[in-house]
């Protein structure tokens, strides 16, 4: 008996070829899309840790200087006095390469003889030529990434040609280390250089960034107490606590997006397992007529999915692998772009993905095929046989689906509303949103063609009729393809929603504030004039065409709740340029400007839990001073929070005279091409500066807003993917089985043309219900993304832009892939040889 | 004595920041031998050809123009009621380049410092051990000439005044500390031929070595939060040379003795990797008076009486000895004070106070030292 239903399974997919192939790319896909996003979403979660874990070590906290550089003589004083037994001494800077000056690299400045303790970097560091011994005494000698080392041929003892401090300099590869940096176009490095070469390539004789400590509580306690003045003692994770709240946040979304990956991929698996099984009822009822037992044939099919499930995951996991290297580049680079500074390695991935992969795919597929095979078997075998009887079970499914809807909408609502305002909470509450849709689908559609049949019957005839009517009662085989296409589309829309949504955003919020025309930049940090001297910015004032100057200084504060970016301004002629979230922006700008307290950005007020009203405190180099936040400002550069502040008040209060910016305003009849050169003659000889014009900032801040985004896009790219092929799938077996009634329309007077055309019309049909009940869901996902997701997230907030393009996108999206799914078995209906199908029962 | 190998172990630190172990031939675990031969060489480096005639106080200060140098205190302590403590307070100096390094910024050195640190608390039954690394930069650490000064950061010994004895010794840390004050009751004596210690076959594998075997100490000690008024005896070892070390040998035993007749002896006993005796070991013997004499490889019996074997480790030091100069009608007895003195630092091996019992010339003799194992 065996022998007999394997040959029944083998015969089907010899018959439908076609069958089978569609059910291993559609398992396929799935285990892929969702091993390649988690390979991904691991990669970076580990890269993190790997390149924290490399600047950080078992530093337990760090000492730092609320004004900004530390003097060395404050390491020596803790040293020679024994207060501390683990410290050791660091300098973290920016180096650039002098031929690709974009490309930004850590100089992290340590002391060989301390990092046993620390850091343990040696250990990266491969081969005995790099000896940390000749780094401390030959000048300029630099431990490099490995990848960079390859990339750019070097060995040991050559030359690279680096821009420290805007500063060209010239270093010696010493050695290099392991592991280090995927993307070579990326921002990820770490340059590694004995503290007197770091202190001698960044002319910082005299300073250091830092001093990293092991302490234990007591020793923590002590030093609080015996700390010398001016400085503040953070615990290593403060330092870098807004990195890790991003970090996490990222991470989340990339879970997130994994998630709606398994969702896709098993919703995927399940329409092509349980319709190979649904298509052979009769069969099975035939078989169970004949006397086969039940519990034979549950074992045979789950012999069938077994072989189907194996083969497929493993093409699943070769695939996610490839894709999963993809995505992890995209990721890394991202990150990267997002957190500056920072560097971001690749880790060889988790073996622990493969396996739940392997088990997603292999569950899924046994599943998806056991469930119809059980109720088929379960069934009297000439109710089995019947498809009339399963189309009537399908009907009273959709009303069950709808039902559960109801309950998942409930849940959904509550958690987002309810729920605490927490990041989980929200993809939580997002995912009961896509069920409730996915749910609502088959109803929906149903609703929808009763709507559409007149109009339909109207243009395309009777089998416009026929079509519309053929769409509802195929939903036992579509209703699954459908939920998914439509889950797909929607996530499509929302998410294109919200991209559209964040960068109108983004775009007025530079408008807003790009008011200078030129822009000058310093790549100087410490407290010194630096290239802006008052005898160049005088001069800058006096040319003809320049209406007015306005100045900035920015610099990273070092405060017990983490690091922050202090912006001090003195505005031009066209005023602040700054875009009120909460506040009122004149009064909080004349206080401003009479010295009364703060701005903070959105990120900031989001992650500190502050708002308008409240005391920040703020160390200056006279200890901590409290100012009033005037209000809230949108900020779309400094995600880790920033604080604004009158450039008066911050020299009052930090006695630092030095600059980092200046703006330049043309007067309103000025040729900007003229300006251009005679401020880069001005600027003379001076190399430490950028000269950039609002456009070329505001099209890099975009061109860094797309880069970021080509991930998701690239998620999309595979939701609709997977939902193409899903589709597909649904539709030409669909098509492949309803030979017999196209074979008897035919012999009834049916032309081939109106046949095809039926086909079309009814998969054309099945896309447009997914696009349309796909819009409002969409919506409804893009609002939750930019109000929830987003805000919890960055602390951004963004205005909700309603955009026809993505919904129209997405609409298009949906009919193309039904219409392209349909396109085979649509032809393939009008030639068919009507004798032979008419015959075959 | 041979505790080269201790200042090599800073160049394996420079090399590897991994704890190593006193194997000097393991070439798989001391990179950082063929460091120091291969990768940054000898060259440039002074070398000791000659016996020398040593000039104080000028030679108690740094030789920078030389490879290694070290200043080696170990004394043994009693405090009230008899109570025993031993310590060992040692810096090493280790020039990473011949020349001066040249840059702008201070930190920019041409030599690296480590010292050791260990206090013995025989009833406690307590053994701390602890060390310090720095380069000769900001201050941190180095060697000053008049007032004479050698220290690491929060450690240091200095002479009270301009005058090199007496002498000040402060190191510790929260568990343990001490602050002593070492006076000289006996002149140095020159170890080797004339102040030349051969360390193996070839010319210039020599170090300059003296000894000041008996200096009067007292001060404090503190272990915990018990700080006790203590006194004792020294012993200063100063060398300094740019040795190779031949590839054969395993490790050393060093042996330095405060006898209660006013003697005093030091050997050193180089080992093979088969476990013999290299020819270039020898000592030292100090009569009542301070004159000395050297002894040669054959004149010291060495018998090894019993082993520990370190819990932390799981290596197997010979801590109790029988050791006899036939020449001196000597036969001494020596057991550690306690067993647990193994020092497991960046650099690990077993240095601890003894207690030596015996016979000279058939009559009973007692006394104190320390015993250095290393390479096991």
């Amino acid at each position: 008996m065996n022998n007999l239903l394997s040959t029944a399974a083998q015969r089907f997919y010899f018959r439908h070829p076609w069958q089978l192939i569609l059910a291993i790319m559609g398992i396929a896909l799935g285990v892929a899309v969702y091993v390649g996003v988690s390979l991904a979403n691991d990669s970076a979660r580990r890269a993190f840790e790997w390149s924290s874990q490399l600047v950080l070590g078992r530093t337990t906290h760090q000492l730092v200087n609320a004004g900004g550089m530390l003097p060395e003589s404050i390491y020596y004083d803790l040293r020679t006095r024994g207060i501390i037994p683990n410290a050791a001494p660091v300098i973290d800077e920016e180096l650039r390469l002098a031929s690709q000056p974009r490309r930004r690299f850590t100089l992290l400045g340590v002391d060989p003889l301390k990092e046993t303790l620390f850091r343990g970097t040696t250990r990266s560091i491969p081969g005995e030529s790099a000896s940390p011994a000749a780094l401390m005494v030959e000048p300029a000698s630099v431990i490099v990434p490995e990848s960079l080392a390859n990339e750019l041929r070097l060995e040991n003892g050559s030359t690279l040609n680096v821009i420290a401090k805007g500063k060209m300099a010239r270093v010696i590869v010493a050695g290099t280390l392991k592991g280090m940096g995927l993307d070579p176009n990326g921002s990820s490095g770490l340059i590694l250089a004995d503290i007197s070469t770091s202190q001698e390539l960044l002319n910082l004789e005299g300073f250091i960034s830092r001093i990293d400590l092991v302490l234990t509580p007591t020793e923590a306690e002590n030093l609080q107490l015996l700390k010398p003045a001016g400085t503040t003692l953070l615990t290593a994770t403060s330092g870098n606590a807004a990195f890790n709240e991003l970090s996490r946040a990222f991470r989340i979304n990339l879970t997130a997006l994994s998630l709606l990956a398994l969702m896709v991929g098993v919703f995927l698996i399940y329409a092509t397992m349980s319709f190979s099984i649904v298509q052979r009822r009769p069969t099975i009822g035939v078989l169970r007529a004949l006397g086969v037992q039940r519990r034979e044939l549950l074992l045979n099919v789950f012999r069938e999915a077994t072989v189907l499930g194996l083969i497929a995951t493993l093409a699943g996991l070769a695939l996610g692998h490839q894709l999963g290297q993809r995505l992890v580049e995209l990721v890394l680079r991202t990150l990267g772009d997002l957190y500056f500074g920072s560097y971001v390695t690749a880790i060889s991935p988790a073996i622990g993905i493969y396996w739940k992969g392997a088990l997603l795919g292999l569950g899924a597929t046994l599943l998806a095929a056991l469930a119809p095979a059980m109720t088929a078997a379960n069934t009297i075998p000439t109710v089995a046989m019947s498809r009339a009887a399963l189309e009537r079970g399908a009907k009273e499914k959709g009303l069950l689906a709808a039902l559960v809807a109801l309950p998942a909408a409930t849940i959904a609502s509550m958690v987002l509303l309810l729920g605490p305002e927490n990041l989980i909470v929200a993809f939580v509450g997002l995912f009961f949103v896509l069920v409730t849709g996915a749910l609502l689908t088959p109803l929906a559609t149903v609703g929808l063609m009763k709507f559409a049949e007149p109009f339909v019957e109207k243009f395309f005839g009777i089998s416009g009729s026929l079509a519309v009517r053929g769409v509802t009662s195929s939903l036992s085989r579509t209703g699954v393809a459908i939920a998914a296409l439509t889950v797909a589309i929607a996530t499509v829309i929302g998410i294109g929603i919200m991209i559209a949504s964040f960068r109108a955003s983004l775009v007025n919020w530079l408008d807003d504030t790009l008011i200078a025309d030129l822009y000058l930049q310093s790549d100087v940090q410490v407290e010194e004039r630096g290239p802006f001297t008052e005898a160049r910015l005088l001069a800058i004032q006096d040319l003809p065409s320049v209406e007015g100057l306005s100045l900035s200084r920015l610099r990273r504060l070092q405060t017990p709740d983490g690091e922050l970016n202090l912006r001090a301004m003195s505005p031009g002629p066209n005023g602040w340029g700054l875009s009120f979230v909460t506040g009122n922006a004149e009064e909080a700008i004349s206080m401003l400007e009479s010295q009364q307290g703060v701005l903070v950005s959105e990120p900031f007020a989001f992650r500190r839990a502050v708002t308008k009203g409240d005391l920040l405190n703020l160390p200056t180099p006279n200890g901590i001073q409290t100012f009033s936040i005037l209000g809230v400002i949108r900020d779309y550069y400094t995600d880790g929070g920033s604080v604004t502040i009158s450039l008066d008040t911050y020299r009052r209060y930090w006695e630092d005279s030095g600059l980092t910016g200046v703006g330049i305003y043309f007067a309103a009849s000025a040729l900007n091409r003229n300006i251009q050169p005679a401020v880069e003659s001005i600027m003379g000889s001076e190399t430490r500066f950028r000269l950039l014009s609002n456009g070329t900032i505001k099209t890099r801040s975009l061109t860094i807003f797309d880069r970021t985004f080509q991930i998701t896009e690239v998620l999309r790219i595979l939701a609709s993917l997977v939902a193409f092929l899903g589709i597909l799938n649904a539709l030409t077996s669909l098509q492949l089985e309803r030979t017999r009634e196209i074979a008897t329309l035919r012999a009834l007077g049916a032309s081939p043309r109106q046949v095809s055309m039926l086909g079309f019309v009814q998969t054309g049909l099945l896309g447009l219900a997914a696009g349309l009940i796909a819009i409002p869901l969409g919506t409804v996902l893009a609002a939750l993304l930019v109000f929830v997701i987003n805000e919890r997230s960055f602390g951004w907030s963004m205005d909700f832009v309603t955009q026809a393009k993505p919904m129209l996108l997405g609409l298009a999206l949906a009919v193309v892939t039904a219409l392209l799914a349909g396109l085979y078995p649509a032809v393939r209906a009008g030639r068919l040889n009507i004798i032979t199908h008419l015959r075959e029962e | 004595m041979t505790r080269a190998w201790i200042t090599i172990a800073l160049v394996i630190i420079c090399a590897c920041t991994e704890q190593v172990e006193l194997v000097p031939n393991d070439a798989a675990r001391l990179p950082a031998t063929r460091f120091l031969s291969e990768a940054t060489g000898n060259n440039g480096y002074a070398r000791v050809f000659y016996p020398k005639k040593f000039q104080f106080p000028r030679d108690h200060g740094s030789h920078p123009e030389y490879r290694t140098e070290w200043w080696y205190f170990t004394g043994n302590l009693e405090g009230a009621r008899a109570r025993h403590y031993g310590f060992e307070l040692a810096f090493f100096r280790y020039a990473l380049k011949a020349d001066e390094a040249e840059g702008t910024s201070a930190w920019r050195a041409s030599q690296a410092w480590m010292a050791h640190f260990a206090l013995t608390d025989t009833q406690g039954n307590k053994f701390f051990a602890d060390e310090r690394l720095s380069r000769e930069a900001i201050g941190l650490a180095g060697n000053q000439r008049v007032p004479f000064r050698v220290w690491v950061e929060d450690w240091s010994a200095t002479s009270v005044d301009a005058e090199f004895f007496p002498i000040r010794l402060k190191a510790g840390n929260e568990n343990a500390k001490l602050d002593l004050t070492l006076m000289s009751s006996k002149p140095p004596i020159a170890n080797g031929d004339r102040g030349m210690d051969r360390k193996g076959p070839g010319t210039g594998n020599a170090s300059y070595y003296y000894s000041m075997t008996r200096l009067q100490t007292a001060g404090f000690v503190q272990v915990g939060s018990n700080k006790e008024m203590v006194n004792g005896f020294t012993w200063m070892d100063r060398e300094w040379g740019t040795n190779t070390l031949s590839d054969d040998l395993e490790g050393w035993d060093w042996f330095s003795v405060q006898l209660s007749d006013n003697t005093e002896l030091m050997y050193y006993r180089l080992r093979h990797r088969d476990g013999s005796a290299s020819p270039y070991s020898g000592g030292s013997i100090v009569d009542a008076t301070g004159n000395h004499r050297s002894l040669s490889a054959d004149a010291v019996l060495l018998t090894a009486l019993d082993h520990w074997k370190s819990p932390n480790s799981a290596r197997t030091y010979p801590v109790a000895w029988k050791l006899e100069v036939p020449d001196e009608d000597l036969v001494l007895e020596i057991e550690p004070y306690l067993l647990q003195q193994e020092l497991n630092l960046t650099v690990r091996y077993w240095e601890g106070a003894i207690r030596v019992i015996g016979e000279r010339q058939l009559q009973p003799i007692d006394g104190s030292g320390y015993l250095e194992l290393a390479g096991y």
